[in-house]
């Protein structure tokens, strides 16, 4: 008998012959399904024929991880354990857009979000769009070396399409909004329907939709951009936000929607006692 | 009918499971993952569960046809698909021994279950795997259930040579969880459930169906209009999809090109589905979940709430949909059914 069994071939011989790697991810094969007759383009290419490419690169920050998977790079791994986090929640929860804040301003925001995106960029399928929805210190855009207009200022006011706002990036699965140039009163923007109506059209094509966010204590901006996301993320600093501050953000933001808190910036000595920011979720 | 009023090259919105409009929320995604892999690896049991017209058969079917046609066309699969699994031990054993192929003239279990042995070995040795399908698996017997983990038991020293797949509701948990069933439970090697979708995923799903069939241009459904649908089907893909089709039914009707919120009221008074969320929480029937009627099975009282006239089958399965809605309700709230 078990001579008779030692003739069935293996799993793995069998997928190796047939050309399978082991671990194949499903997208890649629905990807190859879909190649043969797929004259058709993917819905968020579709609607975004012509946009205008931007290169993000290191240069306004050394801190940003081009390579979204660039090992060399110290905090690579945390954001790739942020990714999974965030993955297994949009799986269990459905989430889409996600407001990225702190409680007071620069506790790293805006790195946080364009690591994330370039991060979350790598997997395969997965188109992500960043938005700039800081309309005042336009953080996301600097980085991004000032892409011109139109941005998310121009699409609220009715001034921009969206297809002609959302900018494509050197990685193909990486779109940026960037946040225009208008001089706006942004809570007077937020707070209309166009910004809800952005999210809902946003939410039809990316399969993750981040948005630097102003900080939430001075100003009213938070609250009008994640009542059109489907939940925040805050970023609290290590050895800079203060527990005061903590204290009455709580107050202030809707726990239901809380995602999770990144601590950035904890120090992890090197061999050299180099520091680096280390985004970690809990 | 109405796929030149919109543009569209097919119907968007069809009922019928068809991979080709496989639209994968993050759930759906790692669900077809898992039974993709799980097959290809020959892990022997795995389970998919999902609550009524979540898309379970659908996943099925594209995981069928991308184990088949596509992905591994050189490497033979045999597969039996039964969905119907109310039968008895004997009958079970004829009807998978059919769906294999495999011709067996005698007609005691014995000899059948030599023949099917025999096939699944020269399946295993060409290279490839042999499985075994079970839609509505929810509703199989004790003593079928034992009969399946014993025909899981048959394997080479390394790996199994029959994979099979329970897809069922939610109600197979508690039936593996009972003591009599710790044996296959242990066996199961991988765990998948479909849920309801968010309202992003509503829209990208809406969105994605219509891109598929062929849409150019924006959208007739309204971001407004997308809420509606949401909140009546509670983003059950199957209620979705009833919705949106007689909204562009309506669309049609009244020549029009945008789908209004108002139109999706309309749409859902038509289905008979149009209990939107209540603002107050209103008085949850008992609903025993194992005496839950079939769909298309007469329920008898299955009319009387609205005065819309219905086909029978049709009404009892939209009234099972709701019940399962509101069950998950007060599931939330944290009421207990039971």
């Amino acid at each position: 008998m078990s001579k008779y069994f030692d003739e069935t071939q293996r799993a793995e011989e069998w997928l190796a012959r047939e050309g399978f790697a082991k671990r194949q991810d499903i997208s890649t094969v629905l990807e190859n399904i879909r190649k043969p007759d797929a004259v058709e383009p993917e819905l968020h290419e579709a609607r975004l024929p012509r946009s205008r490419t931007i290169h993000v690169s290191t240069a306004a920050d050394p801190s940003i991880m081009v390579g979204g998977n660039d090992s060399q790079h110290h905090s690579a791994e945390a954001y790739r354990a942020l990714r999974t986090r965030l993955m297994r929640l949009q799986a269990s929860k459905g989430l889409r857009s996600l407001a990225i804040s702190s409680a007071t301003p620069g506790e790293g925001k805006t790195v946080t979000t364009l690591n994330l995106g370039l991060c979350y960029a790598q997997l395969q399928n997965t188109p992500v769009l960043l938005i700039d929805g800081d309309l005042r210190s336009r953080r996301l855009s600097q980085l991004l070396s000032n892409p011109a207009a139109p941005g998310l200022a121009e699409v609220l006011s009715g001034e921009a399409r969206y297809e002609d706002a959302i900018l494509s990036t050197n990685n193909p699965n990486l779109f940026v909004l960037a946040a225009g140039s208008m001089m706006v009163s942004a809570p007077e923007l937020l707070a209309g329907t166009a910004w809800k109506e952005l999210i809902a059209w946003c939410s039809e094509s990316f399969r993750l939709i981040l948005i630097d966010t102003p900080p939430v204590r001075p100003l009213a901006d938070f609250e009008l951009i994640t009542a059109g996301c489907d939940g925040f993320l805050m970023i609290v600093r290590a050895y800079q936000t203060q527990r005061e501050s903590l204290q009455q953000l709580a107050g202030q933001i809707d726990p239901k929607k809380l995602v999770g808190v990144v601590l950035n910036s904890t120090q992890t000595y090197t061999k050299n006692g180099y520091s680096n920011p280390y985004p970690h979720k809990g | 009918m109405y796929l030149s009023h919109y543009g569209l090259k097919t119907e968007p919105f069809q009922l019928t499971p068809d991979p080709q409009f496989l639209q994968l929320a993050d759930a759906h995604r790692s669900a077809l993952s898992i039974l993709f892999q799980g097959v290809l690896m020959r892990k022997g049991f795995l389970v998919l569960t999902g609550p009524i017209g979540t898309g379970k058969t659908t996943i099925l079917h594209a995981v069928m046809h991308i184990l088949n046609d596509q992905a591994v066309s050189k490497a033979k699969l045999s597969t039996a698909f039964v969905v119907n699994p109310t039968l008895t031990r004997d009958e079970f054993l004829e009807f998978i021994l059919d769906e294999f192929e495999v011709p067996c003239p005698s007609t005691s279990k014995p000899r059948r279950l030599a023949a099917l042995n025999q096939m699944l070995l020269a399946t295993q040795r060409r290279g490839g795997t042999a499985v075994l399908v079970i839609d509505e698996a929810h509703l199989l017997s004790m003593e079928l259930l034992e009969e399946i983990r014993l025909l899981g038991n048959t394997d080479t020293y390394r790996e199994k040579l029959l994979q099979v797949v329970l897809s069922a509701q939610p109600e197979l948990h508690t039936v593996l969880g009972r003591k009599e069933l710790q044996a296959l439970r242990q066996r199961v090697a991988g765990w998948c459930q479909l849920r309801p979708l968010s309202l992003p995923e509503t829209r990208a799903y809406i969105a994605e169906r219509l891109h598929v069939a062929g849409l150019q241009g924006s959208s007739p459904f309204l971001a407004t209009t997308v809420e509606k649908i949401f909140n009546y089907s509670q983003g059950v893909p199957r209620l979705i999809n009833l919705l949106c089709d007689q909204c562009l039914l309506l669309g049609v009707g009244s020549q029009r090109l945008q789908i209004d919120p108002h139109m999706a009221e309309d749409a859902a008074v038509n289905l008979g589905i149009d209990t939107e969320l209540p603002a107050e929480p209103e008085p949850i029937p008992l609903v025993p979940s194992v005496a839950a009627p079939l769909p298309g099975i007469r329920t008898g009282n299955a009319n009387n709430g609205n005065g819309h006239a219905q086909i029978d089958g049709f009404q009892s399965s939209v009234d099972m949909l709701i019940q399962a809605m509101k069950q998950r309700r007060a599931k939330a709230r944290g009421q207990d059914i039971q």
